[in-house]
């Protein structure tokens, strides 16, 4: 089912690929089966644009996620693809945006961080948009917690960041929205960590929040607003809308299940992300 | 030329392998995107 918000300006591509070549051509493929045409007829409608008239509003192509398949490291985005002609082909196929998952890192925090940046700004340069999302507050995988906080810093430091949409979520069945914070030293825990919402604050992009469900907007935006950050709308991830949705409120106190759920996260074993071979 | 933000997202994580179970003409409720 490809569901979703009823009405919306923004559709994310999302295939767990860790490379621009790999995320499109998964969508190519699936998006020929839909229009029920050849894969080459499919590819000169360039359908993820607005003249194509099939998708409506921003399409953005995602790379990364919480599989350990979508891990970014140095060498990997060397790999993706981010050339001059990696990222027209991706402008051919209609795509206004690349979304950067950050949840899974690898190898060098240094190396990384820069790696991260330069591939936003030649988006940038190629007249793409950047989003970037993570697991809450930072990578809940690195190598380091050096790693995660040095990309936090990173990205508040950007100037080639459009978008900025944290997590609020972990399984993505969550009947509110999750504000803890990924650990970044030690010492930290789900509700004090380096890797604060007061670290991000400072970020050029606009704040769009990532959300298990719509419905639990009202309660995101009203958290932001109390730490005089603004949003300006949601991404959800679940596939159906609840039947019979409540205004979710903020939390005073997480739940335990909450904290359990998050605790046992690992790469390996996402609970909701099918792999993309699924 | 860069895009243009609305300045209010409504957005969704449209699952690729999802994709291929839109059709065109459907209910909002199954095929929103198409």
């Amino acid at each position: 089912m490809c569901a979703g918000p009823k009405s919306r300006n923004l559709n994310v591509i999302f295939s767990g690929e860790a490379t621009l070549s790999g995320a499109l051509t998964v969508a190519f493929q699936k998006q020929a089966t839909a229009l029920r045409k050849s894969l080459s007829e499919t590819r000169l409608l360039r359908p993820f644009s607005a003249d194509a008239g099939i998708h409506t509003g921003l399409q953005f192509i995602s790379l990364g996620g919480s599989n350990a398949a979508g891990a970014f490291s140095n060498e990997t985005l060397h790999g993706a693809g981010f050339t001059p002609k990696g990222l027209a082909s991706v402008k051919a196929a209609g795509f206004s945006g690349i979304c950067f998952d950050v949840e899974v890192t690898e190898g060098s925090a240094d190396a990384l961080a820069t790696a991260l940046e330069a591939t936003f700004v030649a988006c940038k340069k190629a007249g793409m948009l950047v989003m970037v999302t993570t697991s809450h507050t930072a990578p809940y995988a690195a190598a380091t917690d050096h790693t995660k906080r040095l990309l936090v810093d990173s990205w508040v430091n950007s100037s080639s960041i459009d978008i900025f949409s944290p997590q609020l979520y972990t399984s993505g069945y969550e009947p509110m929205p999750q504000f803890e914070l990924t650990p970044c030293l030690p010492t930290d825990t789900l509700f004090e960590s380096r890797c604060s919402w007061e670290r991000l604050k400072k970020m050029k992009a606009t704040w769009v929040p990532s959300l298990s469900s719509a419905e639990h907007y009202p309660a995101a935006e009203e958290f932001f607003a109390k730490l005089d950050i603004q949003t300006r709308g949601f991404v959800q991830w679940k596939v159906h809308p609840n039947p019979n949705p409540t205004p979710a409120r903020p939390l005073t106190r997480p739940l335990t299940l909450t904290l359990l759920l998050t605790l046992t996260r690992t790469p390996t074993t996402p609970c909701c992300r099918p792999s993309p071979t699924s | 030329m860069l895009p243009a933000i609305p300045d209010e997202l409504t957005g969704y994580y449209l699952k690729a392998w999802n994709l291929g179970e839109c059709r065109m003409h459907d209910t909002p409720l199954v095929c929103s995107s198409l």
